[in-house]
């Protein structure tokens, strides 16, 4: 069976099937990219925090424009060599086209990572800094809540163990986070029964992630299956009290109920017993090894806050319900600031930024945007009121330290304040309104960002897959029909072509306005 | 030996270009022929019964409902249990401890009921199956314009069908926040759980994205088809209606679904990457120790609902569609008289299909939007009435003075006119902002919409189910037993939704899982009907009596589609119904590449009862004879 | 759409003579080299003109991207070339994104809405 006009144009329409069929997806793909566009209009029309204005570095995005431009001269060209029947051409054009997209996503993959490593820091009074935790990069956390555990406990329904052992997430760091070694956690057993002889053994000290936790993990799990249905198959045997019974049937209907009553409470207490007898109880303490003197040698734990669901400063308590109890280290975000932005908050000379970064440098900051506000309204005398013009707040209020000529700090001082650990703050968490990397979850203007350059990436990707097959097995097809090569090869760059189209869009709308 | 020669022989044919003939047919392996087929016919089986199984099990999730609704507090009955056993043995003692439905059980159904009937269920089987059996054949080609590419949008839809079922057994539960899966809701109701992200609301989004990712391949693969693969003569006013609202309809989901696929991929990003596209600045919930959320904020809770309804308006016209197209091949076919106002019909789909892209915040007027935005929509979604009664005019106008033949597919079809009607007028107060403050989220809406899918759309399908089975399988279904499986849908379906009307109008709320026993002690609950007396609350027993016998009446239809398959009655020609489109003109069933000559088209799509013909059709594959010339001829001179 | 009607004939031809690959490829890296001076001049607009309002320069830019686009969709994308199936399906595409563009803004617009969105 053939399909008609698979490689001939159908008289009609004019054209052949693949061809239709690329141009209404490309129409629902400007439907995809005009969702984005309109939501980024939407976002950007109703944001209460100041939108990002030429934030991004624009080096990166400029030349991967020129990347695209050249790769689509190159796909073009490609197709128009299949038509003239030069395959070396072809090739040639196509390696390119490859190559192109191959440096767009590296450059990509560079700008990414280098926003992936730069944090924020929204303080209570909505003073804002950027900058990186200590060490980002090496085993410290210095954005970690720290806390030196002696005891864990275990919820045997929820917790994960594994997860667990490889929560200390600082092999062999130093202070004030230091993990005597990089061992697997040793913990005590609670002291157990013997079934036969009821006689207390002392427990024993193991692996956190053996196999005996496991078991218990199970056998618990399938113990609390089995009471939860023997009760449920229970309950559902109680018999329904009309008002239409009268009071013989009622009291008898009563007496059933209670007698199922029993029955329930009789489960109950035979699971609790049996969890008495095999250490099957829903929550297990489990000290940590102890060491020479007999003393528990407290084991230091570095927790995301995202994965901690409260903490105190003997308790700590994870999301999937796991609790360690001993002492909290220290809840403070080890810092070091490059970007200070003074927009959002009520009164910058009073902001709670100083009281870290000192007084030299808010005077030097005071200066800088009096000297800024004075410049805009100089350039636009026409703006009665410099100090509330959003443009003027952009340049005033916010200043990237190695990014204002020098007219703030020198590039060897701002180097020093993003690098030195003399220069690094420290932030309690209680003066933290936000933390994050710039990722998705810094704001909406990054989530959109990162949403549309990510799918537009995800385009590249897949387009280049498809140009690399067309590349790499047309051979065959070229010598058996080579206008269908070239049919799929002008598909293919159509959709390059769309790919492109959209970062001509994206460029300006993110890296330039 | 055999087996490798064969296997030697289906390699050999692959390599060749496109290249099965006719005779290579029958050598395809079973997993080639029956699972991962080509051929869209199978495809469009596939669609077909996985459709009607994802209907079946999303009105099951509504029984356990209804139960909940009229009998709250009391513990299923066994017959309604079993359907909770399905996700596991632990399912029921940790979602309905006791038996008794919980809330969060009550939320979670009530969002996959939404969801399944929707995007699994009616647009799989009304949409997906039908077009893909019967454009193909109608428009005389001899498949899809790229058959792999709709083996693809089947199993994608296949995947994202078991991603969406399967998320009941996750320890979260599955999605819970409605079928529509509103922000902030949908971002803070499984925050707390110790799973960081994968939640059943993470994999509702995930399922959603592989869904519409299946259904814009479809749309991309039947637009080409009727645009590019036409018979010689096929020309677009001689398209038969059906495929006509294929077309539209595909269109319809090729546009309308990306802005839905931006929302999921955005909601997806606030739950996994913790972003704020739809969360407000210090959002506050108590679902979690939080308190404040530690998000960046900044986003807005609207733009998801405008991108969903964006998709979802267009979305009501790829359910309803479906059913009107359906119905307007039957209608003529046993009136036996050509349909009345093709041409207008076809417009109106235009103009339907247009404005539908432009009425969506209807859905939204209790946003807060301003009185522009309402107004401006307001407007639009009242003009947009303006086809849908053109074309269930024009269908009802052409049962008159036609010599009607009551099969149980046109029985289906008859009744599908006045349920739609009921449905569709219902909507009409609906569209003023005013009216709707006062109706929004009650019974009222949920009556009006079920009028329309569910005694609409779905007596249309399954009117087309009755009409090409004997096309599919050479057997014509039963029919005492669809007699049973009509009248009783038609009054379950009735006894179901009428009284909703009612309680929507005294305010009964669509998302009360007790069904409104929390304020039994509240006014205004008593009426009186005929001398019967009795309380708003007393007919949530009468509407679950509905379902029910629904349920029941569905039973005969199950019976009556199995057993017919290998022991209906089988038909003598190809063409049963004496129907006058393509796909009557091939053999029954059609083989692989469908046609045994390439077709040519000579006429009209309806061409029922031609003065001068010799019979009462004229097949569209038939040119047209000197005496039908001869007839019109005399006509035109009067 | 008249013009794409005229040209559709000698797209016609394409498919049955070989083209002249020089001369196709001299225009297509005419085209490459206008887009990319084209981008110089948005950046050099963007940080460089001062228009006396953010929003003149937005405009601006978006006017430039505009240019671009449309020169990669007439000649990269042959849409010069093309039949009218496809600026159909495309001008459908157009109007809805538009409108949904426009609708998105008018909720901001709208007098109630803003002062209920914007506090």
């Amino acid at each position: 069976m053939q399909i008609p006009h698979e490689v001939t144009a159908n008289p009609e329409t004019g054209l052949y099937n693949a061809k239709v069929g690329i141009w209404l997806f490309l129409a629902s793909e400007v439907m995809l990219f005009g969702g984005l566009f309109s939501s980024y209009v939407f976002l950007r029309l109703g944001a209460d925090f100041p939108w990002p204005f030429h934030e991004l570095k624009v080096l990166p995005g400029f030349i991967n424009t020129m990347v695209l431009i050249a790769s689509s001269v190159s796909v073009v060209t490609a197709w128009a060599a299949l038509k003239a029947r030069r395959y070396g051409w072809y090739q040639v054009n196509m390696v390119f086209t490859l190559l192109c997209a191959v440096a767009f996503m590296g450059i990509k993959t560079y700008e990414y990572y280098h926003k992936f490593v730069h944090y924020t820091v929204h303080f209570t009074d909505h003073s804002v800094i950027s900058g990186h935790p200590v060490h980002e990069s090496a085993e410290h956390h210095g954005d970690r809540i720290a806390f030196a555990a002696e005891a864990i406990t275990l919820d045997l329904e929820k917790s994960n163990l594994e997860f667990l052992a490889g929560r200390r997430e600082n092999k062999g760091g130093k202070e004030p986070y230091a993990d005597p070694g990089d061992s697997p956690l040793k913990v005590t057993l609670p002291d157990t029964i013997n079934a036969e002889t009821k006689a207390v053994t002392p427990g024993e000290t193991i692996d956190l992630t053996e196999s005996w936790f496991k078991q218990k993990h199970r056998a618990f799990m399938d113990a609390k299956t089995e009471l939860r249905k023997t009760v449920t198959d229970l309950e559902l045997q109680k018999p329904r009290i009309t008002p239409h019974d009268d009071a013989a049937a009622k009291a008898e209907k009563e007496e059933k109920i209670a007698a199922i009553n029993d029955s329930i409470k009789a489960a109950n207490d035979a699971f609790d017993a049996k969890g008495k007898e095999h250490n099957l109880t829903p929550t297990l303490k489990l000290t940590l090894a102890k060491g020479g003197d007999g003393k528990v040698i407290p084991v230091p734990f570095l927790a995301k806050e995202r994965s901690v669901i409260k903490y105190g400063a003997a308790e700590l308590n994870y999301r999937e319900n796991t609790l360690l109890s001993g002492k909290l280290i220290t809840d403070a975000i080890q810092f070091n600031v490059d970007i200070v932005d003074l927009r959002s908050t009520r009164d910058p000379e009073k902001s709670l930024v100083w009281k870290h970064l000192g007084s030299e440098l808010k005077t030097r900051f005071l200066k800088y945007r009096d000297d800024k506000i004075a410049e805009f309204h100089e350039h636009r005398p026409k703006v009665a009121n410099p100090e509330q013009d959003e443009d003027c707040r952009r340049e005033a209020f916010r200043v990237e330290f190695a990014d204002n000529d020098g007219k703030f700090m020198s590039e060897e001082e701002a180097h020093k304040f993003l690098h030195e650990p003399e220069h690094t703050i420290s932030i309690p968490r209680s003066e933290k309104l936000f933390y994050s990397n710039f990722s998705p979850s810094l704001s909406p203007y990054y989530a959109i960002y990162f949403l549309m350059t990510g799918l537009h990436g995800l385009h590249v990707v897949g387009g280049a897959i498809v140009l690399a097959w067309f590349l790499f097995t047309g051979r065959k097809m070229y010598l058996r029909n080579p206008e269908h090569l070239a049919n799929r090869v002008e598909v293919g760059g159509l959709f390059w072509h769309f790919v492109d189209l959209v970062w001509i869009f994206l460029f300006p709308l993110y890296y330039l306005m | 030996m055999e087996a490798t020669h064969d296997h030697k022989h289906a390699h050999d044919s692959h390599g060749h270009d496109h290249g099965h003939d006719d005779h290579h047919d029958h050598k395809l392996p079973f997993y080639k022929k029956y699972i991962f087929s080509t051929d869209h016919k199978v495809i469009g089986m596939q669609y077909g019964l996985s459709g009607l199984l994802l209907l079946a099990f999303g009105f099951m999730l509504m029984l356990v409902m209804r139960w909940s609704i009229a009998h709250p507090g009391e513990a299923l009955p066994g017959g309604l249990r079993w359907i909770l056993h399905l996700f596991g043995p632990d399912f029921v003692t940790r979602w309905a401890p006791n038996g008794v439905v919980s809330g969060s059980l009550y939320n979670m159904f009530g969002a996959m009921h939404g969801t399944i009937m929707v995007f699994f269920g009616v647009v799989p089987l009304g949409f997906a199956a039908f077009v893909n059996f019967v454009t193909p054949l109608q428009v005389g080609a001899p498949d899809m314009a790229f058959p792999r590419l709709n083996m693809w949008s089947f199993w994608l839809f296949l995947l994202s069908a078991v991603l969406m079922v399967g998320s009941f057994v996750l320890p979260t539960g599955a999605a819970q926040a409605g079928w529509t899966n509103y922000s902030p809701l949908s971002a803070t109701v499984m925050r707390n759980t110790d799973a960081h992200f994968w939640t059943g609301q993470t994999q509702w989004l995930f399922a959603m994205v592989f869904n519409i990712s299946a259904s814009l391949l479809g749309a991309v693969n039947v637009l080409t088809t009727v645009i590019n693969l036409r018979a010689k003569g096929m020309t677009w006013m001689r398209l038969p209606f059906f495929t006509w609202a294929m077309f539209i309809i595909a269109f319809l989901l090729l546009l309308a679904f990306p802005p839905l696929e931006v929302a999921a991929l955005m909601q997806l990003s606030d739950q996994v990457f913790g972003s704020s596209f739809f969360l407000p600045t210090g959002l506050w919930t108590g679902q979690t120790s939080e308190g404040i959320l530690s998000v960046s904020g900044g986003g807005h809770p609207v733009l998801f609902q405008h991108l969903f309804w964006f998709l979802a308006h267009p979305e009501v016209y790829v359910l309803l569609l479906p059913g009107i197209a359906i119905v307007s091949e039957i209608i003529p076919c046993n009136t036996r008289k050509p349909i009345w106002g093709y041409k207008s019909m076809v417009y109106a789909l235009l103009v339907l299909a247009f404005l539908s892209f432009i009425v969506w915040a209807h859905h939204m007027y209790l946003t807060g939007m301003g009185t522009v935005v309402a107004t401006f929509f307001q407007f639009t979604t009242v003009m947009i009435s303006i086809p849908s009664v053109i074309l269930l005019t024009c269908l009802m106008i052409s049962l008159w003075g036609g010599s009607i033949r009551f099969p149980v597919p046109m029985l289906f079809a008859t009744a599908f006119l006045p349920m739609f009607g009921i449905g569709g007028l219902t909507g009409l107060p609906l569209a003023f902002p005013f009216i709707d403050l006062f109706l929004h989220d009650t019974y009222y809406v949920i009556a009006h919409f079920h009028y329309i899918v569910a005694p609409g759309v779905l007596f249309g399908l399954f009117a087309g189910v009755y009409h090409w089975f004997p096309k599919i399988t050479g057997r014509m279904l039963s029919t005492p037993l669809g007699h049973l499986h009509f009248w009783g849908s038609l009054i379950g379906m009735n006894v179901l939704f009428a009284p909703m009307f009612v309680q929507g109008m005294a305010g009964f709320h669509r998302r009360w899982f007790d069904g409104g026993k929390a304020f039994e002690n509240t006014s205004l609950q008593h009426f009186s009907f005929m001398g019967w007396e009795g309380t708003f609350l007393d007919m949530n027993v009468i509407i679950s009596w509905g379902a029910w016998g629904l349920g029941l009446a569905q039973i005969p239809f199950i019976i009556n589609f199995f057993w017919s398959i290998k022991g209906g009655k089988r038909v003598t020609s190809d063409n049963p119904w004496n129907a006058t489109t393509l796909e009557w003109s091939t053999p029954t069933p059609p083989p692989h590449g469908n046609f045994l000559t390439t077709p040519v088209v000579y006429r009209g799509p309806y061409e029922y009862s031609v003065p001068g013909a010799e019979r009462d059709f004229s097949p569209q594959w038939e040119p047209v004879t000197p005496s039908e010339e001869e007839a019109l001829k005399t006509l035109s001179t009067h | 759409m008249d013009s794409a009607h005229d040209h559709s004939h000698s797209s016609h031809d394409d498919h049955d003579h070989p083209i002249d690959l020089a001369k196709s490829i001299r225009t297509y890296l005419k085209v490459g080299i206008t887009l990319i001076a084209f981008t110089f001049i948005t950046v050099f607009v963007a940080y460089k003109v001062d228009l006396g309002d953010k929003h003149l320069n937005i405009a601006l830019g978006l006017i430039i991207a505009a240019f671009k686009v449309s020169l990669v969709g007439l000649i990269f994308m042959h849409l010069k070339h093309e039949r009218g199936l496809i600026y159909k399906t495309l001008l459908f595409a157009f109007i809805f994104f538009a409108g949904m563009m426009f609708l998105f803004c008018l909720a901001y617009m709208d007098p109630i809405a803003n002062s209920f969105l914007k506090p």
